[in-house]
């Protein structure tokens, strides 16, 4: 019985330690990007710029490294002259994951980023993931920019 | 099986049939909630007098007995900007009652505030299991953040857990 104990305390270590190992993303994934940039007033003037910004991405991870390839269309937010336009992308570095719910911490290659990590298969892989950040493009001092990122396994 | 049990079984079944076909997938458990709101700026060419705004929102909703309890992180700031009001988050929590109609794609899913004021969203529910639990859905709808009407458009998104 004293054994029996032992393994059912055994068993709900394992259970506590997996609550709070964080979800993982591996393998391939589907991306879906939409970011917006404010565009500038200096001196009480419009000078326009901004950028408005939808990425369809592949991404794969392994471990901790991840590549991610895609196209990217962006234009100003507010323009006299310009146009959207496409181009590729890429990017590649380390992901690690922290945190014991969401929203999870993403240290994306240096980027802070807020993630949902949902269905979560027997792995511990989650299939689908949503990043939310904010940065700066450099254009307004601060944070003026907003991204959303959603990510769907293949 | 005689002619009229074969009649009232078939009937039944249609019945039975028309029921399913009718009846509006519903939305329970937990879900992930993604938003995105952009709004209009207004006014002067070289300078905006209303700013626009854009908003994401990432958060937790959870609905159970025709209520969903949302929890999560809001980002916005406005479109056009002097380095003032760079993107800010907050955290918020908001509870409203839930309620889909309709028979087919788009569906019309009604939320109501605690205070009442509700909002009538076109819906497009996916992913729908055997019980009627969609675990995919979309949501979009025009509103207002001023004194005009619509300049304001919204796209809402679920995904089960």
């Amino acid at each position: 019985m004293r054994k029996t104990f032992f393994v059912a305390f055994g068993l709900l270590g394992v259970s506590a330690a997996a609550a709070d190992t964080p979800p993982s993303l591996s393998g391939r994934y589907t991306g879906l990007s939409e970011q917006f940039c404010q565009a500038a007033i200096i001196n009480g003037t419009s000078v326009g710029g901004g950028d408005l910004e939808h990425l369809l991405a592949t991404m794969r991870v392994t471990g901790t490294d991840f590549t991610l390839t895609g196209t990217d269309q962006s234009g100003s937010l507010a323009t006299r002259t310009g146009v959207f336009s496409r181009k590729t992308v890429s990017m590649s570095g380390t992901i690690t994951i922290s945190g014991t719910a969401n929203p999870y911490a993403v240290d994306l290659a240096g980027n802070a980023i807020l993630a949902n990590l949902d269905r979560i298969d027997a792995n511990g892989v989650a299939h689908r993931a949503t990043f939310l950040s904010t940065f700066s493009n450099g254009e307004l001092p601060g944070t003026n920019c907003s991204q959303m990122v959603t990510f769907t396994r293949d | 099986m005689t002619a009229k049990t074969t009649l009232v079984a078939t009937l039944a079944a249609l019945c039975f049939t028309a029921g399913l076909a009718a009846a509006a997938p519903r939305l329970a458990g937990t879900y992930t909630m993604t938003t995105t709101q952009v709004c209009q700026a207004r006014g002067a060419k070289t300078v905006p007098t209303a700013r626009g705004s854009i908003t994401h929102t990432l958060a937790t909703a959870v609905v159970s007995a025709g209520k969903m309890t949302m929890s999560g992180t809001t980002q916005s700031g406005p479109m056009f900007d002097a380095g003032t009001k760079p993107f800010a988050r907050r955290s918020f929590t908001d509870v409203q009652t839930i309620a889909v109609t309709g028979t087919a794609n788009p569906y019309a899913l009604k939320m109501t505030k605690s205070n009442g004021t509700s909002k009538v969203f076109q819906a497009y529910l996916d992913e729908v299991d055997a019980s009627g639990i969609a675990h995919s859905t979309t949501f979009v709808f025009a509103s207002s953040d001023g004194p005009v009407a619509n300049d304001c458009v919204s796209r809402m998104s679920l995904i089960s857990h």
